[in-house]
């Protein structure tokens, strides 16, 4: 059943345990904190009680680190019961996917390849959240390096839909939608590729942000599509998103592509007047690909922003239909060209050679052994479309599309603050629905591999439920997209829907 | 741009032949199913060849680019051992891998740190 969830989360209240765990935000949490009406350790115990209870089941992490986490959280209530200043997400318990790489534990990638690799850096955002004292309590479950948009790709146990165990969380970021959604972390990073922070968050009920492509930097993330990929928080609300998102954006040396850019004096709570938000609706998203319980949460959240004062703006993107067939070329072609790191000698998976086999066995056998059959898929259609005699005809005819996909969304932002429409055309499908037909799972992605394409941010916000199997409810999301730097904007524009219409629901296993 | 659309050669010794350029080492059935799928997806992918793509420039990234000088500072960089720690087989600081030169005339004694006839080292 759809819980009776209060509009406002909790955060003011005294209980702290296990069980009010899930009423508390990253925002309500860091600031309980500071104020030392909740200790970091009791902060972190609780969500590893709650880790220990649930994810046997849910299969949300690759890794938790228990003991280390605790000390981390003692080391932070000495420190301000001291009177020392501390970061401002101090003793937060956070989840991060396991691209990401962090100096201690393993960052495996759900791969093979990497099943024993420890990295010997952390990545910058993982940088950035140790300085502000966030508590990195494990790493995620995601699809082999990325790929997948259900969670079931790689090594280890699929991860489990909190909703209802015999559904997907979405992917690639599942570990983390879902550990936000069980409330088994504050808040958790993922990495969006083509929408793999976005769906998932969509799937469990959760926000999910993918910010402008250079806002945040991909120094220390395993490269899947370098033009494509970008850093996403994945939290319950929009503000802990923007909250979150603001820890970890910013220009890094070590990544050429992140903007030296600085459109973040304001804090998100300013609000844009809904009056005053022109709302951006493309006939080609009522499309006959969704599923009517997400056509009709699709149109209620115009009908209240329209009943609330927003204006509603009918707008054209006919470049739709082509994302993503552009999208499978480019990505793959990138993915070919970045995971040919991965040869078995300096890191990674090393096969064990016959007698009379060369270097090149050494190679081919390592790779063949440490990569599944989704990431081998991808490299050899990457490596096809960027192939002598084809790569005109497929990878160059792509990157040309690409650009008359991003020209549509530029000529439509002048005419609207952000567009609105579904995250995905579904709901949660089942586990082993689409592992059959790799193409249909690539079309699971239709509403969300724009963002990536043109560089600009999205989010995806929960906005309703769709009914299956006679009473039983799974969360619907809806996504907002901006343009190139607008993000800001947007986190308003997505904050001021979830006060109006959004839907904030917990499954109720984990109330 | 051509306008030529050739159809994709996507045959099992095709796919293999991609898989070698690729240095990946496929399974039967890999080969074969990949044969189909990596069929299937590109005459979806064709779709593309309906848009009117004259004088449009490729975009190979979001944004423009331009060159960010790094300032050159010294600094610390990471140790050997913890550089060399995931490596699946080193001998000091150098990676061991297979013997890559082949010829006779070579003896052990020239190639680097050349201690068995099986195993060469690459830095």
């Amino acid at each position: 059943m759809i819980p009776s969830v209060p509009r406002q989360l909790a955060g003011s209240s005294d209980e702290f345990d296990r069980e009010s765990l899930p009423g508390w935000t990253l925002t309500s949490l860091g600031a309980a904190i500071l104020d030392r009406r909740i200790s970091a350790e009791e902060a972190v115990s609780a969500y590893l009680d709650r880790i220990e209870k649930y994810d046997s089941s849910l299969h949300c992490f690759t890794e938790v680190f228990a003991d280390r986490s605790l000390e981390t959280a003692r080391a932070i209530d000495r420190r301000i019961a001291a009177g020392e200043s501390v970061g401002p997400l101090a003793g937060c318990p956070i989840a991060v996917k396991d691209n990401l790489c962090t100096d201690w534990g393993h960052t495996t990638c759900s791969s093979e390849m990497l099943r024993n690799y420890e990295s010997p850096f952390d990545a910058t955002v993982v940088r950035r959240l140790r300085q502000a004292d966030v508590i990195i309590i494990g790493k995620t479950r995601m699809d082999e390096f990325a790929m997948g948009s259900s969670c079931e790709r790689g090594v280890g146990e699929p991860t489990r839909n909190p909703w209802d165990h015999s559904r997907v969380p979405g992917g690639s970021s599942g570990g983390s939608a879902a550990a936000v959604a069980a409330s088994l972390c504050t808040a958790a990073l993922g990495s969006d590729t083509g929408g793999s922070v976005r769906q998932p968050a969509s799937f469990c009920g959760v926000v999910g942000f993918k910010p402008t492509y250079g806002s945040v930097s991909r120094y220390g993330l395993a490269a899947f599509a370098s033009s494509l990929d970008q850093i996403g928080p994945i939290t319950k609300t929009v503000e802990d998103a923007a909250t979150l998102h603001h820890r970890i954006r910013g220009y890094d040396p070590n990544d050429s592509t992140t903007n030296p850019e600085s459109n973040w004096f304001e804090p998100i709570d300013i609000n844009i007047p809904i009056t005053e938000m022109r709302v951006g609706v493309p006939r080609q998203f009522m499309s006959e690909a969704n599923d009517p319980s997400v056509t009709l949460v699709y149109e209620n959240a115009i009908e209240t922003l329209r009943a609330s004062g927003a204006s509603i703006v009918e707008i054209d993107l006919p470049m739709m239909e082509y994302a993503i067939a552009t999208y499978y070329v480019i990505c793959t072609a990138e993915a070919s060209s970045n995971l040919a790191r991965y040869d078995g000698i300096r890191y990674g998976r090393r096969a064990k050679l016959q007698p009379g086999e060369t270097f090149e066995d050494l190679y081919a056998k390592s790779r063949g052994e440490g990569f599944g059959s989704e990431v081998k898929r991808r490299i050899v259609l990457g490596a096809f479309v960027l192939s002598a005699g084809y790569h005109d005809q497929y990878y160059n005819r792509a990157l040309k599309v690409r650009r008359l996909i991003k020209e549509d969304f530029d000529r439509t932002f002048a005419k609207c603050d952000a567009i609105l429409g579904p995250t995905s055309p579904t709901a949660a499908f089942r586990l082993g629905e689409k592992t059959s037909d790799p193409l249909e799972m690539y079309l699971c992605d239709l509403y969300t591999v724009g963002a990536n394409l043109a560089g600009i941010p999205a989010i995806s916000v929960p906005a309703g439920f769709a009914e299956v199997d006679g009473g039983h409810h799974l969360p619907i999301g809806l996504q907002f997209t901006g343009s190139v730097l607008s993000d800001l904007k947007l986190l308003r524009i997505a904050r001021t829907f979830q006060q109006h219409a959004a839907i904030e629901g917990r499954p109720s296993d984990f109330l | 741009m051509s306008d030529k659309h050739d159809q994709p050669d996507l045959s099992r010794e095709a796919v293999l032949r991609i898989a070698h350029l690729a240095r990946l080492r496929l399974t039967d059935e890999e080969a074969n199913n990949f044969s189909k799928e990596l069929a299937g997806i590109l005459a979806y992918v064709d779709l593309l060849n309906a848009v009117d793509v004259a004088n449009v420039e490729p975009m190979p990234r979001p944004g423009k680019l331009s060159n960010r000088l790094a300032e050159d500072l010294p600094g610390v960089t990471l140790s050997i051992e913890k550089l060399f720690a995931n490596s699946p087989e080193t001998r000091d600081s150098y990676f061991v891998v297979p013997k890559v030169i082949e010829s006779p005339d070579v003896d052990d004694d020239s190639t680097a740190h050349g201690e068995s006839e099986t195993e060469g080292v690459e830095r």
